[in-house]
Formats: structure tokens, C-alpha cells, sequence
């Protein structure tokens, strides 16, 4: 009887033995962080398999919606970095055939399914109405969903909000007092508190911006008409959201003075900064490291940094180029042509790849004399229109493209609506954002209010 | 002292004290069993039929949680009180997996992540089962049992008459002590020593193979002598490395066999009983660990 079992169970245990010697690997875990890999390229996805496996090549990837990635297997460990950042709210597939066992050679294939997170939207919705006690109605700042996943609420209120951007944790907002004077207010995301900024009195604060993922802001300060001193031209200013401080730092020049900036742009995922100079000398400037400021040559125009990447585009008269920030080389882009659009007057555009595709805003002059603006993407095949507004009487104010390069979001306002008298940034009495996905051209949704704070 | 020397001290200490609660607990349920439970109440109350009776005794260690050290002097407990030597040995190797303490530390530890907790409780029964009814088929049980314990089978109805339930519950503790605790010294030192002999970086580069992985694991088993209580814990640190069927191969068979447990059991039985027994623990094990692995 015993030796029958003990037969029984080695036989047994035998071709149990035999069946896992052709099994391929499986994949046992995965991790991947699913609100980065929609805001930068580079990020990782991480397939934990149950054994060992052999080297694994690019065409044995399949990514569906398609996104160019690399592959590095290490032991159990696959790593597939995506070369760009992901859509937003997209269910992506990644799968891999074959995938060889490292011991016994044996094949399966590994497929795994995520979907993205949406995306916090932040807006500013101005609000000129007033009450029945003769008050204006407080403006506010909105946090919603970019696809309508979840609820909006107002984060913020004030009387008169000159413009806001968004940190890690914070909401950095510029109001404005009775006497128009700019005060500039951290609030708190977590604790809902307040801390104001001191800012030199009578200076009329402006481009506000933030490097969203570090929690620096950044901003212009020039001397008000009244204050009689004039020195302060378009000073940029930074301040360290963490720094035990309420008093915002002047960045120097190579000089060792504040530096005054036509432009400037915090370098994703870094402390520092691109700022363009009224000398047109664009200088790479880490705001934490004393005198850490690097020139990268002159050029006309800054056009910002290409979606997803720490590349820098300028612009010259004779030539267009992309600068990576990483080492200051610069490669030559020539911008496609955009011939279809005829006559249309082209305006304000915006760089999506290394290839040179851009959306660029237009006014086409209509039959009637009147000039009608649109947005077109133009590649290497050609250009199409993503946005035209449905009424003539509806301008657009502003675009920009989100971080991911999915969307852009459109700024639109009536031409014959009465304007707030903001002495900054004024806007209309009825501002509305739209956004459009590039890819499709189709308007997802739009939403009272603008300054979306991807265009900070 | 070099390094070696104070890791096996640790080692085997470590081993040591995290038995010795549960022998001393084992050994005073044994002395309750023998003593204070009235003759024939055990029998009384479980199922007649062989194959029920075992299912019933397998469930027993429900009642009385105490890791695998523990349950040997039990076990040695229930046969002088009457049990068969197959119906102890099924309760034997239940015991240790099928008990409350072990159920949640195991939950605890992996959830109900691969199905390794049924997969756990589920070879624990049918394995022990499986043992106990090979051997109730055995004409002469009383041959598995070394002749010190059957010498002690036998004199066990003397000290009835001579002396009061207390006095004899105190030389019954008194002997089962004596008689477990250099077992469980020596089942310790070697642990201790094995555990230092063999680097377990060779174990962890094996545990990706779905085969190696689960012979790797029972060897770390056997090894290591864990308490059933805690070894779950012990092995979810393996977890990412090694393959599920690997981890329920560990927590099946080293429970129901280990250095230490081999050392405490050869105080009750023959050397060709625990030959017989870790065969056939070794095939259910390494069986079912494959199975988990191919199919999980």
C-alpha cells in the first residue's frame, strides 16, 4: 500500500514537473503611475514576471493606442519606457509576444491593460455681475475634470483674481485691491489657508507662472506710474514655495543683476528656468544654485517647450531651431509649410513634436471684409483645421496645448462683449475655454471661464 | 567568536525560543489529556467509522492551537489515552496548519493572493488524511512507535494506583519535558548549523524556476524548522521572488516535517516510520506545489 502511493504521487509529481518545464513565463505584478505617465515622457511601466526571461526586442512590443517605447529586460523584470506622454483617461494594452523563460525556454506572451487617470482642470471664471446690495460678485478659480469624471467645486474666491497657477499643494493667485494694486496669495490645497506674499509697493505684478512639479513660482514685477522709481522693467522674480520666507528672490544675470525678461518658462521636472532677455539672449538659469545661469545664444523668439520634452524652440528670421535643455544642443527645425491656408494671417503657434508639427492660430479674411480666426494643424502632410469658431462674432483670445500634447485648449470670448477693465490680463464678460483633441479635431468639452493653467 | 559561529547561535536560539512556548503548552495539554480527561471521553466522541474518526481527529488542532513542536507530546497524549497510532499521526500532521492561529497568520501574510491559504489548508488536510489511512491499514500499528514509547504505553495504567491526579500530572510533565527537551536542543543546532552551511542566495536563485522553486522551498523548510504559527511571515519575504506554488510547497510541508520536528518525532517513532512519513509528505507537497505553479 505504501509503496503503490509513494509510486503513485512520484509519477504524479513527476508530470506535474514535466507540464511546469513548458510553461512559459506569466506576468505576476505590474506598477506604473498612472497621473505621470500623462503629464512627461520617459515614464516607466514595470511588468514583474514569475520567472526569469530571455532579452526582449522593440517589434515584439505591441502598444495599442500606439506609442513609441523602448524595452530592457532585467531578470524578471521588463521595463518599457514610453517615449512620449500618454492620453489622457485612454485605455492603453501593451502586450508582449513571445516572451521566452530564460531556463526552460519555454514561450507565452504577456498583456497588460491600464487606464490613464483624467486630468485636473483649473480655471479662472471672472464674474462681473452684480448683487442686489450693489457688490460684484466674487471671481473664482475652478478645479474640474477635463473629461467630466468628477465633480467641479470653486477653490478660491476673491473679489478681482488677476490670474493664478497651480503648484504641488498650493494655488499661487494675483488679486487686485480697490486701487488696482497686485497682491499675490498662497492657498493651500490640503488646509485651505492663506499666506500673502510681500511684493515691493507699488509694482503691477505679471506673467505668473509656476514649474508645477517643484514648488517654485515665478513672475514679472514692474514699478507702477506712481511710484517714481522706474528701475523695476519687467524684473523676474521667483519664490520657493518652501523656503521659510514670505519675500519673493530677484534672479540675477550674468551681470550679477535682476534680470528683466520678455519671456521666461520653468524646465519641466527642474529648478530652473529659460528666460529670454531684452538683448534676446535666451540663458538657462537654475534659480536654486547662485550664479548657476548658462547663455544658450541669442534668437528672436521663444516659442516654448515642445509638449512632454525639455526641448526649447526659437525662432530667427532665417532659421527655426529646438534646444535640448539637458545639454544645450541645439538642432536646426524647419517648420512645414502651411500653404493651404492661403492669405490667412498667421499668428501666435505652438511646436507639438521634434518633427515640427505645430498648431498655429490664423485670420482669415471672410468675403464680407471681416477677418474670422481659426487653428490649424500643420505636418509634414499638410494642414487641417482643428478649431474654427461656430459664430463670426466669437474671437479667440488665447490658445495653448496641454502637457501630454492631447488637447488644446481654446480660449474664446464675443467680440461684442463688454470687457471687465482688468489692467492685466482684461478679459470679457463671457469667457469660455473649449478643447479640442488634436488628434480627432473633436471639441471634448468647454467650460466657462479661461487662463487654463496648462498655458502656465 | 567569528561570524559564522554567532549566526548559528542566533539562529538556533531564535529556533528555540520560538518553540519552546509552544512545547511547554504542548506538553501541559498532553498531561491534560492523560490526566484530568476521564478514560474513554475522547473515543467516546468522535466518530466510529476510520475514515470519519480521522477527519474528526484532524480538525482537533482547531481546539488546541499549538505549533508542530507542541504537538508531539500531545500526539503522545492521545495514544497512551487510546487513540491509534495512524489516528495521531493524521492529528499530528494536521494540527499544525489546521488551527485558528496559523489560518490568520497565513491570511494575514497573503490573503487570499494565488490561493495559497486554501491551497495551504486544503493539502494540509487531505495530506495528513492520506498518512493516517495508509497507516490504519498497517496490521501491527504498535510496530511504528520506537520500544521506549511502547514501553511507556504499557506502564502507563501502574501510576494510577500509586499516586493522585496532581502529583502524577506533575511526573508526567516532569518526563515528557525530559524526554522532549534535548530533542528540541539538538533539532535547534542542527537548524542553526544547516541554515549557516548553506548560503541562501543559492535558494533564491532557484526560486524563479517553477520547478526548483518549490524543491528550493521545501528544502528551506526543512531547513529552517519555522513554527507554523509565524511562518507564513517568514516566507512573505520570498514572495516576490519565489513562484506561489513554492510558497504553499513551504507552508504545507514544513509544518508536517522539518530537522526539528524529524528530532522531537523520533522520540515517539522508528526511524522507518519518519523514512515512510517524510516520503510521502515530501511527494504531496512537491505535488501540489507544482500544481499551484502551472496553474496559478
Amino acid at each position: 500500500m505504501l509503496l503503490t502511493t509513494v509510486i503513485v504521487l512520484a509519477v504524479l509529481a513527476g508530470a506535474l514537473a514535466l507540464l511546469n518545464t513548458t510553461r512559459g513565463p506569466r506576468l505576476e505584478s505590474a506598477a506604473i503611475n498612472l497621473g505621470s505617465v500623462i503629464d512627461h515622457s520617459g515614464q516607466r511601466l514595470l511588468l514583474n514576471t514569475d520567472q526569469p526571461i530571455s532579452s526582449i526586442d522593440r517589434d515584439q512590443i505591441t502598444v495599442t493606442p500606439e506609442v513609441p517605447v523602448s524595452v530592457a529586460v532585467d531578470g524578471t523584470v521588463v521595463t518599457i519606457t514610453f517615449e512620449e506622454a500618454l492620453n489622457y483617461n485612454t485605455d492603453y494594452r501593451v502586450n508582449i509576444d513571445p516572451v521566452i523563460g530564460l531556463f526552460q525556454g519555454a514561450q507565452s506572451s504577456i498583456e497588460y491593460d491600464f487606464t490613464t487617470d483624467d486630468v485636473d482642470l483649473y480655471t479662472l471664471h471672472r464674474d462681473s455681475r452684480i448683487t442686489d446690495d450693489g457688490t460684484k460678485r466674487p471671481d473664482k478659480i475652478r478645479r474640474d475634470t477635463l473629461l467630466g469624471t468628477d465633480v467641479g467645486r470653486a477653490l478660491f474666491t476673491a473679489e478681482r483674481i488677476q490670474e493664478f497657477a497651480v503648484l504641488p499643494g498650493y494655488l499661487a493667485v494675483v488679486t487686485l485691491d480697490q486701487e488696482n494694486r497686485n497682491h499675490l496669495t498662497l492657498f493651500s490645497l490640503t488646509e485651505e489657508t492663506e499666506l500673502e506674499i510681500v511684493l515691493p509697493s507699488d509694482t503691477v505684478l505679471k506673467d505668473l507662472q509656476t514649474s508645477r512639479t517643484t514648488n517654485l513660482i515665478g513672475f514679472t514685477l514692474t514699478s507702477g506710474l506712481d511710484s517714481g522709481d522706474h528701475d523695476l522693467v519687467d524684473i523676474l522674480y521667483t519664490y520657493d514655495v518652501n523656503a521659510q520666507t514670505a519675500v519673493p528672490q530677484p534672479v540675477f544675470g550674468v551681470d550679477q543683476r535682476p534680470l528683466s525678461v520678455t519671456d521666461y518658462v520653468f524646465v519641466p521636472n527642474t529648478t530652473s528656468l529659460v528666460a529670454h532677455g531684452p538683448d534676446q539672449v535666451i540663458y538657462l538659469i537654475d534659480v536654486t544654485v547662485e550664479g548657476d545661469i548658462v547663455p544658450l545664444g541669442q534668437h528672436v523668439e521663444m516659442r516654448g517647450l515642445i509638449p512632454g520634452t525639455n526641448s526649447l524652440v526659437v525662432a530667427d528670421p532665417t532659421q527655426g531651431a529646438s534646444i535640448d535643455l539637458r545639454d544645450s544642443t541645439v538642432t536646426p527645425l524647419d517648420l512645414p509649410a502651411d500653404d493651404e491656408l492661403g492669405d490667412a494671417i498667421p499668428a501666435k503657434l505652438e511646436v507639438l513634436n521634434r518633427e515640427g508639427k505645430y498648431v498655429r492660430l490664423y485670420y482669415a479674411w471672410g468675403t464680407d471684409g471681416t477677418s474670422r480666426p481659426l487653428l490649424a494643424l500643420t505636418d509634414r502632410d499638410g494642414s487641417s483645421f482643428v478649431y474654427v469658431p461656430a459664430s463670426p462674432d466669437t474671437d479667440i483670445r488665447d490658445f495653448c496645448v496641454s502637457p501630454n500634447g492631447q488637447y488644446v485648449a481654446v480660449e474664446t470670448f464675443p467680440r461684442d462683449g463688454d470687457s471687465d477693465q482688468y489692467p492685466t490680463l482684461p478679459g470679457s464678460s463671457t469667457m469660455m475655454t473649449t478643447f479640442v483633441d488634436l488628434s480627432t479635431g473633436v471639441s471634448n468639452r468647454s467650460i466657462n471661464g479661461f487662463q487654463p493653467h496648462w498655458c502656465k | 567568536m567569528s561570524d559564522s559561529a554567532k549566526d548559528f547561535v542566533t539562529l538556533a536560539v531564535s529556533v528555540l525560543i520560538e518553540s519552546l512556548p509552544f512545547v511547554f503548552l504542548g506538553i501541559f495539554l498532553s498531561v491534560v489529556v492523560q490526566v484530568w480527561l476521564p478514560d474513554g471521553f475522547l473515543l467516546r466522541h468522535l466518530p466510529r467509522r476510520g475514515v470519519l474518526r480521522r477527519f474528526a481527529v484532524s480538525l482537533i488542532g482547531v481546539l488546541v492551537p499549538v505549533c508542530e513542536c507542541g504537538n508531539v507530546p500531545l500526539t503522545r497524549g492521545l495514544i497512551m489515552k487510546g487513540l491509534t497510532v495512524a489516528e495521531a499521526m493524521t492529528f499530528l500532521l494536521a494540527a499544525p496548519i489546521l488551527n485558528p492561529i496559523t489560518i490568520i497568520t497565513t491570511y494575514q501574510a497573503f490573503g487570499w493572493e494565488n490561493g495559497i491559504l486554501v491551497s495551504r489548508i486544503a493539502g494540509g488536510f487531505l495530506i495528513a488524511n492520506l498518512i493516517g489511512w495508509i497507516y490504519s491499514r498497517h496490521p501491527r500499528q504498535e510496530a511504528l512507535l520506537t520500544s521506549q514509547f511502547q514501553a511507556a504505553c504499557a506502564s502507563k495504567g501502574e501510576h494510577h494506583a500509586a499516586a493522585g491526579k496532581l502529583q502524577r500530572s506533575v511526573r508526567l510533565f516532569t518526563k515528557e519535558t525530559s524526554a522532549m527537551m534535548p530533542a528540541l536542543f539538538i533539532g535547534c543546532a542542527i537548524a542553526g548549523a544547516i541554515q549557516v552551511g548553506i548560503p541562501r542566495d543559492v535558494l533564491v536563485t532557484l526560486g524563479t524556476n517553477p520547478v526548483w522553486s518549490v524543491l528550493a522551498l521545501m528544502a528551506l523548510a526543512f531547513v529552517v524548522s519555522i513554527c507554523s504559527n509565524v511562518d507564513a511571515f517568514f516566507v512573505l519575504s520570498f514572495g516576490a521572488t519565489f513562484l506561489p506554488g513554492a510558497i504553499v510547497a513551504f507552508l504545507v510541508f514544513g509544518p508536517m516535517i522539518d530537522i526539528k520536528m524529524l528530532v522531537l518525532m523520533r522520540t515517539t517513532f522508528t526511524a522507518r516510520t519518519l523514512v515512510q512519513i517524510t516520503s510521502v509528505v515530501a511527494l504531496c507537497s512537491a505535488a501540489l506545489g507544482l500544481a499551484v505553479n502551472y496553474v496559478a
